[in-house]
């Protein structure tokens, strides 16, 4: 799924260790939702929304979800 | 310092009870084959035969546990590769059934446990390589 997370992320200027840190999860996760190879659900999605005080749809493109 | 990451967390208690499963795997496998060359005969045979087998379940709930700490990500490529180990491993030893039909010599059940691990590390490699 299409996202801006690799954007924000290093507009708050922290790593994917640190994003990971951030909402308990594996670096390996970051990369994979960054390199869109995984679409998280939605209770990840929300972690993020948090961290980067956005909505889940300024975050994740829904057009292009499957 | 510790990491407060629970993923993290989860790997590191896998891992440590992994090191000690084992550890005491080798110790009783050990301790077992020598009481059995010893010539050791009824039913306590049996029992001694047996007693690796408890770090083995030990480790089984290690990946149960395993499989309730990792994130979202993480446990789909666990159960993925699982499925992938069972799926191969069951082909693999069903055909080699048959071959024994054919005359091919009789594998020990060992052979099942060979299989099944392997399968599960090249499906963990492949699949994290393709999520990458």
């Amino acid at each position: 799924m299409k996202n801006r997370l690799r954007v924000l992320r290093a507009e708050l200027d922290i790593s994917q260790a640190e994003l990971a840190d951030r909402i308990g999860v594996a670096r390996q996760t970051i990369v994979a939702i960054e390199g869109e190879k995984y679409a998280p659900s939605l209770p990840l999605a929300f972690k993020l929304s948090r961290v980067f005080n956005l909505p889940v749809e300024q975050i994740f493109d829904p057009e292009s979800a499957e | 310092m510790k990491s407060q990451n629970p993923v993290h967390r989860a790997h590191r208690r896998y891992l440590i009870t992994l090191i000690v499963a084992m550890v005491a795997y080798i110790a009783l496998l050990f301790t077992s084959i020598t009481l059995l060359n010893g010539g050791l005969t009824g039913p306590m045979r049996l029992l001694v035969a047996l007693m690796p087998v408890p770090p083995i379940i030990v480790v089984f709930i290690a990946v149960l546990q395993l499989l309730q700490g990792v994130d979202e990500f993480e446990r789909r490529i666990l159960i993925e590769s699982l499925a992938l180990a069972a799926g191969i491993t069951a082909v693999v030893s069903v055909t080699y059934g048959f071959l024994e039909n054919a005359g091919f010599p009789t594998l020990s059940a060992w052979w099942t446990w060979t299989v099944v691990m392997g399968s599960w590390g090249v499906s963990s490699i492949i699949l994290r390589a393709r999520y990458r």
